[in-house]
């Protein structure tokens, strides 16, 4: 149990500190604590086993002792109390601790603390490291740039804290498609009680976030401007900064929700208006390698869905399809060669004239069958170039980015390619796969580091190229 | 008491700011297809040059439409963003109603708002709308109304608009919502 130090506690606090340093008696005087100093301490069955004594200043917490009983070490103590501290306050930390002890500095590298400085021979013949634990950023992402309001609070850029996601398929499917003058007026009837909801889910208040991030491009541009709006409008009122970010760069953001991305990767992207390979060298550096010629993969898998009269989105319809059926289904092997382009509109004319053949010869269609063949097609598209891609850069780590990694096919065959070639694959969490506001305060995180702030006179910008 | 007014249903941003009812301040900014740049930036300058800080405002005033539909959309979703952070009070009032009020009708009048196709429009008399709001082809509304005496004017006058919603309640921000009149075509 944690809980502040009482007067009673003082003599075990001191006999606690002897076991450490034989001076302790001598250096902790309880009537010289100052107002800005506390302990808290940690008790089994009343008995003091560990303390930690820290100093609040106005920007920063010290902590000046972190002590556990021997004999009830590595039993996460430390851990709570520090996590206590990081509960309470959102401020930097600074410690110092011996460079000998090994098992509290891993603790404090765990916590995310850093060295920042050598006091050489400060214990004597030893020397004393200062450690550093940045305050935690909190990043408020605002998306709607089709059909999803969202908001997010990501701490980090890795650790999603609450996420509300509100989509309006329910409402579109009705016209098979997304219908924009719709969807800009749901997104605007909708914003506040998004904003409300997810600060139902967290005791974080607007007062606590470091910044407001909002996908300006590219998108519905009725859409994208509510949002753009909304966000621009908190921005102001509560005095933080605004950061602009790609949709597609929060697509490819949504893998440090995993675990933070490391470069250099090799990045596939795939949704309704992307299929590329991109080599990222660092943050927010792109070098195309190949993009399709013609479709995207999301676009090709909605055009074929209306085709074989499957509703809208095509994606998971199709997918659904293909769990069914047999592929029997001769379709052309488009693109075998050494580029890394991708092209699709092929594939989709043979599904057209597969389709046109049997209705005319007065077969039954089996849309089932047509699926299969027709995803496993699409898919060995990509995994061929995605496969020649790592072969042409010896990349050593694949990102998957986009709506469509979401289709399960496409990650199985993804698993399978990071086997084969032994590199280590990142997909993003089935829900972060559709458009979501968390990927772009995770997108955000970078541009906050580099104090990439946008002014209130931003536009929306419905077909902006991230790279 | 502050009051600040929105207006963003046409090709001009008005942004004004009162006190107690009383004008201090107003902005026009033309902006075509433009909003988005100009709209916070606009609310930003006015209460700079008045020395006041969005904190200190108690009540928004916007009008909901109809209009272009983004223009109005922006409008109103920068002015329930305000009220429901900010805690204040919000009213809404359509743009033809706003300019028949700043034109003091007293005899019957229609005042319209054209766009590039029609006019929105309504009938007054005596300060009062005696007809819903609707919207005609351009054709159409000049054969309809032939005989009528039309007021086509965008002059905005805010106290009066300020006076007109002084005893009407406060909106639910999450409630607000543009007036847009005519249809969708996907839905016709």
């Amino acid at each position: 149990m944690i809980s502040e130090f009482q007067l009673k506690d003082i003599k075990d606090i001191i006999n606690l500190g002897l076991e450490l340093n034989p001076q302790f008696k001598e250096l902790f005087n309880i009537d010289k604590l100052s107002e800005y100093e506390n302990i808290i301490v940690y008790k089994e069955k009343n008995k003091l086993i560990g303390f930690l004594h820290y100093l609040n200043n106005i920007d920063y917490i010290e902590i000046i002792n972190l002590i556990v009983l021997k004999e009830k070490r590595n039993n996460n103590i430390a851990s709570f109390l520090i996590n206590y501290l990081l509960n309470n306050f959102n401020k930097k930390i600074i410690l110092e601790v011996r460079e000998s002890n090994k098992p509290a500095i891993n603790l404090y590298k765990k916590f995310n603390f850093n060295s920042i400085n050598i006091r050489k021979n400060y214990y004597g013949n030893e020397s004393g490291i200062v450690m550093e634990r940045k305050k935690d950023i909190y990043i408020l992402g605002v998306e709607s740039s089709c059909d999803e309001t969202s908001i997010s609070i990501v701490k980090n850029g890795n650790t999603d804290i609450a996420t509300t996601v509100l989509t309006q398929i329910d409402t579109h499917v009705n016209y098979g498609g997304v219908v924009p003058e719709i969807a800009s007026r749901m997104h605007t009837e909708n914003f506040t009680l998004v904003l409300e909801d997810l600060f139902n889910k967290t005791s974080l208040k607007l007062d606590d976030i470091d910044a407001i991030a909002v996908t300006y491009a590219p998108g519905l541009l009725g859409s994208l401007l509510v949002g753009l709006e909304f966000a621009k409008t908190l921005s102001f009122v509560y005095k933080k900064p605004l950061i602009k970010v790609h949709h597609i760069a929060g697509h490819i953001y949504s893998n440090n929700l995993n675990e933070p991305m490391e470069f250099p990767l090799l990045a596939l992207i795939v949704s309704g208006g992307h299929t590329e390979l991109v080599l990222m060298e660092d943050d927010y550096k792109f070098n195309v390698l190949g993009s399709t010629l013609d479709d995207a993969i999301g676009e090709v898998y909605d055009k074929v869905a209306k085709v074989l009269d499957l509703p809208y989105p095509g994606g998971p319809s199709i997918e659904k399809c293909a769990l069914e059926g047999k592929d029997i289904y001769k379709l052309p092997i488009v693109m075998n060669n050494d580029e890394l382009n991708f092209s699709f509109s092929g594939l989709k004319s043979a599904i057209i004239n597969l389709v046109h053949n049997e209705k005319q010869k007065g077969n039954i269609i089996n849309k089932n069958n047509i699926a299969i063949s027709f995803q496993k097609a699409a898919i060995d598209q990509l995994v061929r170039k995605t496969r020649l891609a790592i072969e042409k850069t010896d990349s050593k780590r694949l990102i998957i980015a986009g709506g469509v990694s979401a289709n399960k096919f496409l990650r199985a065959e993804m698993e399978k390619l990071s086997e084969e070639k032994n590199i280590k694959l990142s997909i993003p969490k089935m829900k972060y796969c559709t458009d979501n506001a968390t990927m772009i305060a995770a997108a955000a995180f970078p541009l906050f580091l580099k104090k990439e702030f946008s002014e209130f006179n931003i536009n929306a910008e419905s077909s902006k190229r991230l790279y | 008491m502050y009051t600040l007014f929105i207006s963003t249903y046409n090709y001009l941003i008005t942004i004004g700011l009162l006190k107690n009812n009383k004008k201090i301040s107003i902005k026009e900014v033309k902006s075509v297809k433009n909003h988005s740049i100009f709209l916070i930036p606009t609310i930003e300058s006015i209460l700079k040059e008045n020395k006041l800080e969005i904190n200190d405002i108690n009540e928004i005033i916007v009008i909901n439409g109809p209009g272009s539909f983004t223009g109005v959309r922006l409008g109103v979703i920068v002015a329930k963003t305000l009220a429901y952070t900010l805690k204040i009070n919000i009213k809404t009032i359509p743009s033809i109603d706003a300019l028949a009020i700043s034109n003091n009708i007293l005899k019957r009048k229609i005042v319209s708002i054209y766009d590039n196709k029609g006019a929105y429009f309504a009938i007054y008399e005596h300060n009062h709308r005696i007809s819903n709001i609707k919207y005609l082809f351009k054709n159409d509304f000049d054969n309809k109304y032939i005989n009528e005496i039309i007021i086509n004017d965008n002059v905005l006058d805010i106290e009066k608009i300020a006076s007109f919603l002084k005893d009407i309640n406060s909106l639910n921000p999450h409630n607000l919502k543009p007036v847009y009149i005519k249809e969708i075509e996907v839905l016709k």
